[in-house]
């Protein structure tokens, strides 16, 4: 048995007046109340992480016994005579292990089995989202299609293409979208479909040679008739050979400007929730699909802040800005509208003209909220951005001030520091 | 369980939790009881860090990862009244994992004077800060055990079983370790004349 002890371990003295010097010069750090509530924030956040994983574990179990009790069934069911539909993309089988169709050159034809046709012009983009024995759900995340739908009893089509939703049952038309202008367009040659609108209050109901265009930046829609035998119109070019009619699906006459009605209220996302389990792109690819114009108008503000800090992670600083932006523009009472102006400060950090903006939005976050949470933040930021910019009478003002308010911060040490080179030059 | 706090106006008189009560309240996701972790034990862990690692921005980051870890480990604590001794082998282990990363960046020459640029102390007086820079250079010099023995005997003023028992080593392995540390110390001022000097100078004003 060791029965050694410190008694007989003299201290050497030149390591002891060592230790006496470094003891006095580092100062130990107080437990301030905002380190206290940081650690407080990161640990719900574990717990939270923690929680998510549980359920995601207990998830992943139901969902493998769902599988195996599927599989089951599936191995003792008789073959159904009314099979999935299945399509071939230019007469090749759909692209393994994904169904996002890219076309560069030429156009893309997908051929159903049931003889319906779906054409996908050049430089167009879109997906075959889900094939039943009823139909398909195509999205169309940019370009134009020509679609052409044999009618059967109960099909059912859906064609996406950006925030809004065509439902078709046997007909011919034309679809096009464009995300960067927020245009949307449909042309009907023949059957009947009803499409919905963000800046409709119901789905609205086309019939043959009726086209519809949509602009969701100047929020103006237009259901005109086609005047020239049916040649087709861009969105993005004017409606010249068109005559606009009224449509009873919209709430004022057409190409006027319309609010977003009551009813189409923004519909929860659960951002946050996705975000937490570090799915950030996954927030801003559901985003892109709903509509960036749409979603940054008309999202609640727990789903826009969810989708700026998504963008921020997922480095989308653009998209974060205008988030942000939104978030401050749309909820300006709100906490979350002052946290935007440090979050804004941040992105503008290392902006190549200057720390002029950033400074600006770390003034109005402090300004705004003297004793937030990310006041000790913005202050030291600002300091950073000023000694960087070599703005030196600056900086020390802060640096005093940074001292004053958070003498034991994460940024005392850079106050002193500058503080003590003024006195002492 | 629950926690009564100086939040709750009716707890004002209430005796503060016991180490045991505490780890309870922990286990039982009290919400007051992480504040009441920090508020006891954090300036023991920050002052711990910053005499091994030296004064350093990182310092609060580290002390909130070391309360982070001391949470997911805490199913692992058998004796709940040694809260206090679990929380610093818990920072120990941290500060090992922050001494090699710092380790390994010195080798591939992240700082390019291969050496850490931020050791600044609390003193006006440029030999002292000077003097300051180069015994942390001496302590990079050293082991990592040797390093943590060190501080934890000599800054700390842990008896050799108290080091021991924080290292989860063997009292004679702990003293091994602390004497090795403190030799080469010694040696190293010895052999740098301005240190050498400036220890043998009477040193009587404390940190300004």
């Amino acid at each position: 048995m060791n029965v050694e002890s410190s008694d007989e371990t003299p201290l050497d003295r030149t390591a002891e007046r060592v230790a006496d010097f470094v003891t006095g010069q580092v100062a130990s750090p107080a437990a301030s109340r905002s380190s206290s509530n940081e650690f407080e924030r990161r640990l719900s956040g574990l717990r939270r992480r923690r929680r998510n994983r549980q359920r995601l574990g207990i998830g992943a179990a139901v969902t493998l016994a769902l599988m195996v009790a599927g599989l089951a069934a599936f191995r003792f069911k008789p073959a159904a005579p009314g099979a999935d539909l299945s399509y071939r993309v230019d007469g090749q089988p759909p692209p393994a292990g994904g169904n996002v169709l890219v076309s560069e050159r030429a156009e893309s034809l997908l051929a159903f089995s049931d003889g319906s046709k779906v054409r996908i012009a050049a430089r167009s983009r879109g997906r075959v989202v889900d094939v039943n024995g009823h139909g398909a759900r195509f999205a169309l995340d940019e370009g134009k299609v020509s679609v052409d739908i044999v009618h059967r009893p109960r099909a059912q089509w859906t064609f996406e293409a950006g925030p809004f939703v065509v439902s078709v049952h046997g007909t011919s038309f034309t679809v096009a979208w464009n995300p960067a202008d927020t245009l949307f367009e449909l042309r009907l040659q023949s059957g009947a479909v009803s499409v919905a609108s963000p800046l409709a209050a119901s789905e609205i109901g086309l019939r043959a040679g009726q086209t519809l265009r949509v602009s969701l930046r100047d929020l103006t829609s237009t259901v005109a008739v086609t005047v020239d035998g049916g040649r087709e119109t861009p969105p993005s070019h004017p409606a010249g050979n068109t005559t606009a009619v009224p449509s009873p699906a919209f709430d004022g006459p057409p190409t006027t400007r319309a609010r977003p009605p009551e009813s189409a209220r923004w519909s929860y996302r659960g951002w946050t929730t996705t975000l937490a389990q570090n799915r950030a792109l996954d927030v801003v690819a559901d985003a892109e699909r709903r509509g960036l114009a749409t979603v940054l108008e008309r999202a609640d503000s727990e789903d826009l802040w969810a989708l700026a800090n998504a963008a921020r992670y997922a480095g989308r600083f653009a998209l974060a800005r205008q988030a942000l932006t939104a978030q401050r523009r749309r909820f300006p009472s709100s906490d979350r509208a002052q946290e935007a102006a440090f979050l804004l400060g941040r992105l503008h950090d290392a902006d190549p003209e200057g720390p002029g903006t950033a400074l600006g939005w770390y003034d109005r976050y402090l300004a705004e909220a003297p004793d937030g949470a990310h006041a000790s933040d913005a202050l030291g930021r600002k300091l950073t951005l000023l000694q960087r910019s070599n703005r030196t009478t600056e900086a020390l003002a802060v640096a005093q001030d940074y001292l004053r308010r958070f003498p034991r911060g994460t940024y005392a040490n850079a106050a002193h520091a500058l503080v003590r080179a003024a006195q002492h030059p | 369980m629950r926690l009564v706090t100086e939040r709750s106006p009716r707890t004002v008189a209430a005796r503060p939790p016991t180490d045991a009560e505490l780890v309870r309240a922990l286990r039982a996701d009290d919400p007051a009881a992480p504040a009441i972790l920090w508020a006891r034990c954090s300036p023991a862990v920050g002052r711990l860090l910053a005499k091994v690692l030296g004064p350093g921005l990182e310092i609060e980051d580290l002390t909130q990862e070391v309360f982070l870890r001391v949470f997911v480990r805490l199913p692992s604590l058998r004796e709940p009244s040694a809260l206090k001794a679990f929380v610093l082998s818990v920072a120990t282990n941290v500060l090992k994992w922050e001494l090699r990363r710092r380790w390994v960046s010195r080798r591939v020459r992240l700082s390019i004077s291969g050496r850490l640029p931020d050791i600044a102390g609390t003193s006006n007086d440029a030999e002292a800060r000077q003097a300051l820079r180069r015994c942390y250079q001496i302590f990079d010099s050293l082991t990592t055990k040797e390093r943590l023995a060190f501080v934890l005997r000599y800054l700390e003023g842990m008896t050799i079983e108290e080091v021991a028992a924080t290292l989860a080593v063997s009292v004679s392995t702990a003293k091994r370790w602390v004497g090795s540390g403190a030799g080469k110390v010694a040696d190293r001022v010895s052999r740098d004349p301005d240190l050498r000097s400036f220890f043998a100078k009477p040193r009587e004003e404390g940190p300004s």
